[in-house]
């Protein structure tokens, strides 16, 4: 019962040896392999996650950059077309009063002229009926020298008027 | 009785298979036989489970065996520390060739482990496991402090434990395997049907497993200890 062979136990001894070099590649290489391998994607992952994440915060701050320098110019274009609409309105008006102050003064000359040109007309008018009834009474025609002298006496009679 | 006794003295010898011709006939006992089945059996299935791993997205098969082999990677770790990697395979191979030894009974093969000399073959390789590793990590001289460890007193303890550690490993395997044996047969010659097969369940299948667990568990607390830093 309680014999040692020693064929036995340098069977049993090569066998484990065996056993183990085999299982070792077979078994524990192969499985711990593909948990290394399983390990290191996994990481792989989280870096490029990591990375990922640091370029969209890169790109967010990109943008908003860009967005608050778009509102800035925006902000700029609008007051432009402001000031600028402003300045036109006011260039308009101003013309348009020009405008009509030059209506009202051309109506205003217009109207001293044809004053003046009626006046003349009713002084001529009012001199020859003078004449005509002068004529009648001194019972002749007026020469050159009377007309002057009725021009004369009308125009006095006209400043005086 | 009579009949019952030489069978069971028959069944506790280490029969010869076959002699090999060669140096004047080298004997292969049955065990070794058995031994090489249990290997054949393990190579085989070894095969056939990591024929096709893979990174992403593994099967139910390789996620037990992923985690069967991480569980042991953890043990072993916690147990020897950070030279851990170069041990975990033979342990894992020592841990399935008696697991599945101590359990073959089952299958009607007589187990190698209740061959003493089998399981003598396992302490010598656990003996110079442990103490191959305490001169291979700490150098020859360290290797030899660590006799000395935790005094100086206990030197002569420590120097008997070299022979003891193997011994008693030896020894526990054998007899517990045998013990389950012998008792195993006693119950088939007296209550052939049914009884065998309850007993079974606890002297074969859970005896079996337990003596794997003390076997490799000591072996990789010993070689822990010859290597292991102090903190």
């Amino acid at each position: 019962m309680l014999e040692f062979h020693l064929s036995t136990i340098v069977f049993t001894i090569i066998n484990l040896l065996v056993l183990y070099a085999i299982l070792r590649k077979v078994l524990f290489g192969r499985v711990n392999d593909i948990l290394e391998q399983r390990a290191n994607l996994v990481q792989q992952e989280i870096e490029s996650a990591q990375q990922g994440n640091r370029q969209a915060q890169e790109l967010k701050a990109e943008y908003e950059g860009k967005l608050t320098d778009a509102r800035q110019e925006a902000a700029k274009i609008v007051s432009d077309a402001q000031i600028r609409a402003q300045r036109v309105y006011e260039g308009k008006v101003a013309e348009a009063q020009g405008e009509a102050q030059r209506l009202r003064q051309e109506a205003q000359a217009q109207i001293a002229t044809e004053r003046e040109t009626m006046l003349q007309g009713a002084r001529k008018e009012v001199a020859s009926l003078a004449l005509l009834a002068a004529a009648k009474v001194a019972g002749r025609s007026m020469d050159a020298d009377d007309k002057s002298f009725v021009d004369e006496f009308l125009s006095e009679v006209g400043e005086q008027g | 009785m009579d009949a019952f006794k030489e069978m069971l003295l028959e069944e506790l010898g280490t029969p010869t298979a076959f002699t090999i011709p060669l140096l004047g006939g080298i004997d292969v006992s049955q065990s070794v036989v058995v031994s090489w089945i249990v290997m054949a059996v393990l190579i085989v299935a070894a095969l056939c489970l990591t024929r096709n791993l893979k990174v992403e997205h593994p099967g139910k098969v390789q996620m037990g065996l992923e985690s069967a082999v991480q569980f042991l990677n953890g043990f072993v770790e916690a147990n020897i520390g950070e030279h851990w990697r170069a041990f975990a395979p033979w342990l894992g191979t020592v841990a399935l060739y008696i697991g599945f030894a101590n359990i073959i009974g089952i299958f009607g093969f007589a187990p190698p482990t209740k061959d003493v000399s089998v399981t003598a073959g396992l302490a010598i390789l656990s003996m110079l496991l442990i103490y191959g590793s305490q001169f291979r990590y700490n150098g020859l001289l360290g290797g030899l402090k660590r006799f000395a460890e935790p005094m100086p007193l206990l030197l002569p303890i420590n120097l008997m434990e070299v022979a003891i550690r193997p011994l008693a490993l030896c020894m526990r395997l054998f007899g517990n395997v045998l013990g389950a044996f012998i008792i195993m047969e006693m119950l088939k010659f007296v209550a052939p049907i049914l009884f065998p097969a309850v007993f079974s369940i606890y002297f074969d299948l859970f005896d079996g497993l337990i003596q794997t667990v003390v076997f490799v568990f000591l072996t990789t607390q010993f070689v822990g200890e010859g290597i292991k830093e102090e903190e």
